[in-house]
């Protein structure tokens, strides 16, 4: 794939020498070499099942030769199969990419995949009868994904960005979903793990069929989009000016972009970053306008997922690899070479609002967040549940029941509030609003670590894995924060920058999982965020960081007021910036860690709390961090209380309800903005 | 409810009355111990043992993977294999808490309730019948039960031994295998594991001999079948679910043209717990032997 764009770009290079700019045709020679390549490797593939029955391609299948119905239903199913996927995915991400305007938009991106996998393992858990294996839950999921990221998009107008970051968070909440079933049935969820490493193998035609229509359909829809696709480029204002609505056509563009896709994942499974790559090669090989765009990229994706395929399938006698699996761990690389391409920030920079003369009241707001807390830890002590209901524990019934309530009740609230002040950090570092500790990879930084560690390392204790967590969180920050320094922090920029990196881990973990190793679930514990196995110690040493971090608040103070007004305001004020964010960034990503282990990466609690914070007028850094805390923890208290009781005698992890509740909090806020 | 707050308030009383009564067991002097098992396996050995648990996670799961022996309807149950309910745990106060070695450092919270017993549930390089044996020992006496485990042993072994003679040099391989709904991939069992290794205590050759993980199964597409054409092919009945894979396999030209098929070399056997012991082992013995000695030895 390397040699591909090398050669992707060379050409490009020579295109650009020649007196007119880019080729006429860019990125085909690539494509009709990569399918040749395929084409190539089937040759190999059927030659395995015996040169004589080269003749047979053309005639009838004889049904009673293994080898004739070998050739004619598997060999040539696939072929088309992976034909037809590749050519739908790439025409998915290059449709994606006009109406988002985003390099890094493919259906992953808009949460398809992810409420597909969703839906199936749900399927699989709660209906394990339902006879018509994955294809409709995953159909169905995908499509409801499709139906809410729009609908939430809506008010909006369908605006770019608040499509990917609404996709995002769909997506961050329905895999926090799929990994607590996984968890929790681990035992049973084997054939997801099959489905979902993206299998191409065929028995008959029926799927290959499907595909070979839905190309036609699509490529149909495709050919009368073509012209008004070329007039999103020019911008909204201008689409108007000429009588279009923007959202209209952007709308009729999702739609064909995302159905095909979804009708891939349905059938095939998930194949990650297939139509990602086709657009970035055409986009390397000098592709520029829409209907070079249309053209290339399919066939770049088809010729990409056709060699892939075929070259898994030569190596199936000696290892069975699925090849959404290959694909996924190639697309890993890609991902980083296009956030460097990614655009250059637009002048949309929305600062944190000013809210200095809101002020109001600071201090009754904190007295009153205290006591929340205050009541949450009571109630979080005292409430339970048995066979027979809920129960008010009191007496020495309360006293013995402590010793198990408060180190799981404790770790919740300490990680509550350090993803609050994390969240805070990480808003005044970057001077925005939507940055936080979730939203920017720092937690699939964690993640990404944790994988190879549980695999390759000897087992650890809970101290060692958040010291390395830490680690994980902080590189992938650094990494965050300069591919975005770059452009000045821009929001959009971050933001993209955590949609890869989210994707990036999930799929290296869904890779790591088709292997089934057992060790796999305690991951899949840490990852999802439970507070079921926290000692006190851990709960103490939970709470020594936010009490240290809190300590140290007053210390930063100065630092938080000036880093949001922007690096040269920041030093002509006297500040050493880089000193500053440095250390910020040291603290954010040692909060996220901590925390992370405790309740998982997805918590949404570090951009929510700041932002209650704030509306509750808690203007000063020093008090919006505060009440940030406060009412951080108090949320994740009252998570973990009702992960223990709802489900009972299934004690889900706080994680996840919280992740649920965020994400209820997140599209109110979205609703509102 | 109330009842059992009382219960606890006296019981909380004895204790600090005397220390030495903490353990719980003397409380109920007379009764027979209360045992909670973690694990399915070890669920399948207790029962085996025909010692009823007194509480157990995931009771659905049971039902659905092991079956038999079957879970009588008073057993408790206590929520996810790896997180189960620890303040329900608590109220029911059981004498003593079996859990598999790998899960014992995710529970040490549990040795607050009552004593752990860790089994060492996972065969390693073992050959998986004979380690399901030592392990109903072990199981038998932790609960006072060693003669129970010798009548259990037995069966298996005769049971095996009956099948061994009955399908004696039996001249196909077999697969045994498990059909995903959508009749395209399926998980084969072999190596090592409690299939794999009833297969070769019953002489039988295992036509898969790839690799598989620790639990002796693997994920293999179709075609795999199509690899000794001179096979048997043994898949498990999950009920419903294999029902939806028949049905798609009947569709599809691959199925219909593999040799086993064709010649109606294809067996539906009642599903047995693939990590199971020996009551499993002994099920899934008579099963092959009913099922595949009547079939053509030529």
């Amino acid at each position: 794939m390397a040699d591909g764009a090398m050669a992707g770009r060379a050409s490009a290079a020579t295109g650009a020498g020649v007196a007119r700019a880019a080729p006429r045709r860019p990125g085909l020679p690539l494509a009709l070499l990569l399918l040749a390549a395929g084409a190539a490797l089937f040759a190999v593939n059927l030659s395995r099942i015996g040169v004589e029955h080269w003749p047979s391609i053309w005639h009838e299948p004889d049904l009673d030769d293994l080898a004739t119905v070998r050739i004619h239903y598997t060999l040539l199913p696939r072929l088309v199969a992976a034909l037809c996927a590749g050519l739908l995915l790439g025409l998915s991400a290059v449709l994606l990419r006009q109406a988002l305007n985003n390099p890094l938009a493919e259906a992953g991106t808009l949460g398809v995949f992810a409420a597909a996998r969703a839906s199936s393992a749900a399927t699989l858990v709660w209906l394990p009868g339902f006879a018509a294996g994955f294809f409709l839950p995953a159909l169905a999921g995908a499509g409801l994904a499709i139906g809410i990221t729009l609908l939430l998009s809506a008010r909006a107008g369908l605006a770019p960005l608040r499509l990917v970051l609404n996709g995002l968070v769909l997506s961050l909440c329905l895999d926090a979903f799929t990994s607590l079933v996984i968890l929790v049935h681990f035992e049973e969820i084997g054939e997801l793990l099959v489905w979902q490493a993206g299998s191409l193998t065929q028995d008959n035609w029926a799927g290959a069929r499907l595909l070979a229509l839905a190309v036609l359909a699509a490529g149909a829809g495709a050919l009368l989009l073509r012209r008004p696709l070329a007039l999103l480029e020019l911008g909204d204002e201008a689409m108007r000016a000429l009588g279009l609505s923007p959202a209209l056509l952007r709308l009729a563009v999702i739609a064909l972009a995302l159905l095909p896709a979804a009708l891939v994942c349905a059938e095939l499974g998930i194949l990650g970053f297939v139509g990602l790559a086709g657009a970035a090669l055409a986009d390397l090989s000098g592709a520029r306008r829409p209907g070079q765009y249309l053209l290339a990229a399919p066939l770049l994706s088809a010729g990409l997922l056709l060699v892939t395929d075929q070259t898994t399938l030569l190596l199936s006698g000696a290892i069975d690899i699925p090849a959404g699996t290959v694909t996924a761990l190639l697309g890993a690389p890609l991902l980083v070479v296009l956030l460097g391409r990614l655009p250059r920030a637009t002048a949309s920079r929305t600062a944190l609002p000013p809210t200095a003369h809101r002020r109001r009241h600071g201090g009754r707001v904190l007295v009153l967040a205290a006591v929340a807390l205050a009541l949450a830890t009571l109630l979080g002590l005292s409430v339970g549940r048995l066979p027979e209901g809920f129960t008010l524990a009191t007496g020495a019934d309360w006293w013995e029941l402590l010793p198990w309530r408060w180190p799981r009740l404790a770790a919740a609230g300490a990680a509550g509030g350090m993803l609050a002040v994390a969240g805070c950090l990480m808003q005044r570092l970057t001077g925005n609003p939507l940055a936080s500790p979730e939203l920017t990879g720092v937690s699939s930084g964690a993640a990404l670590i944790m994988i190879p560690a549980v695999l390759l390392l000897p087992p650890m204790g809970r101290n060692e894995a958040m010291l390395l967590a830490g680690l994980g969180a902080l590189a992938m920050m650094a990494l965050c924060l300069r591919l975005a320094g770059r452009s000045g922090l821009a929001p959009e920029r971050l933001l993209l920058t955590g949609v890869a990196v989210s994707a990036l881990a999930g799929s290296v973990l869904s890779v790591a999982m088709v292997f089934g190793d057992p060790r796999l679930a305690r991951l899949l514990g840490w990852l999802s965020g439970s507070t079921y196995a926290v000692r006190p110690a851990d709960a103490l040493l939970a709470l020594a960081m936010l009490a240290l971090a809190a300590a140290a608040l007053p210390l930063l103070h100065r630092w938080l007021m000036l880093l949001p007004l922007g690096a040269a305001t920041a030093g002509a004020a006297g500040l050493g910036v880089g000193r500053a964010r440095f250390v910020l960034v040291v603290l954010t990503a040692a909060l996220t860690a901590g925390a992370t282990l405790i309740v998982g990466p997805v918590s949404f609690i570090g951009l929510l709390a700041p932002h209650l914070a704030r509306r509750a007028g808690l203007a000063t850094p020093l008090a919006e961090t505060l009440g940030a805390l406060l009412g951080g923890a108090t949320l994740m208290m009252l998570a973990d209380l009702l992960a223990r009781t709802l489900a009972f005698p299934w004690d889900a992890p706080a994680g996840l309800v919280v992740t649920v509740l965020g994400a209820l909090g997140y599209g109110l806020m979205m609703g509102r903005r | 409810m109330a009842d059992g707050a009382i219960g606890r308030r006296a019981l909380l009383a004895a204790a600090l009355a005397s220390p030495l009564l903490l353990a719980g067991a003397p409380a109920r002097a007379g009764a027979a111990p209360r045992f909670v098992s973690m694990d399915l396996l070890i669920t399948e050995l207790m029962l085996t043992l025909g010692v009823v648990p007194l509480a157990t996670p995931n009771v659905a799961l049971y039902r659905r993977l092991v079956a038999d022996p079957v879970l009588p309807a008073e057993v408790k149950d206590l929520g996810p294999l790896a997180e189960p309910n620890l303040e329900y745990l608590r109220t029911l106060a059981p004498d003593r808490i079996v859990v598999a070695d790998w899960q014992a450092a995710g529970l040490e919270n549990l040795a607050r309730i009552a004593p752990l017993a860790p089994v060492p549930v996972l065969a390693g390089g073992k050959p998986a019948v004979a380690h399901g044996e030592e392990l109903l020992r072990v199981v038998a006496a932790l609960v006072a039960a060693p003669s129970r485990a010798d009548a259990a042993i037995e069966a298996c072994e005769a049971a095996l031994a009956t099948g061994r003679s009955a399908l004696g040099g039996y001249p196909r391989p077999v697969y045994v295998c498990r059909f995903n709904r959508d009749g395209r991939n399926l998980a084969l069992f072999g190596g090592n594991g409690m299939i794999g290794d009833t297969l070769a205590r019953l002489g039988l050759a295992n036509a898969y001999a790839g690799r598989v993980n620790a639990f002796g199964v693997t994920n293999a597409p179709l075609m795999r079948l199509a690899e000794r054409p001179e096979a048997v092919i043994v898949h498990f009945d999950r009920g419903p679910e294999t029902d939806a894979a028949l049905a798609r396999l009947a569709q599809s030209p691959v199925w219909q043209a593999l040799p086993a098929v064709r010649a109606g070399r294809v067996v539906r056997t009642p599903v047995v717990y693939p990590n199971g012991g020996p009551r499993s082992a002994t099920r899934l013995a008579l099963a092959l032997t009913s099922s595949l000695a009547p079939l053509d030895h030529g």
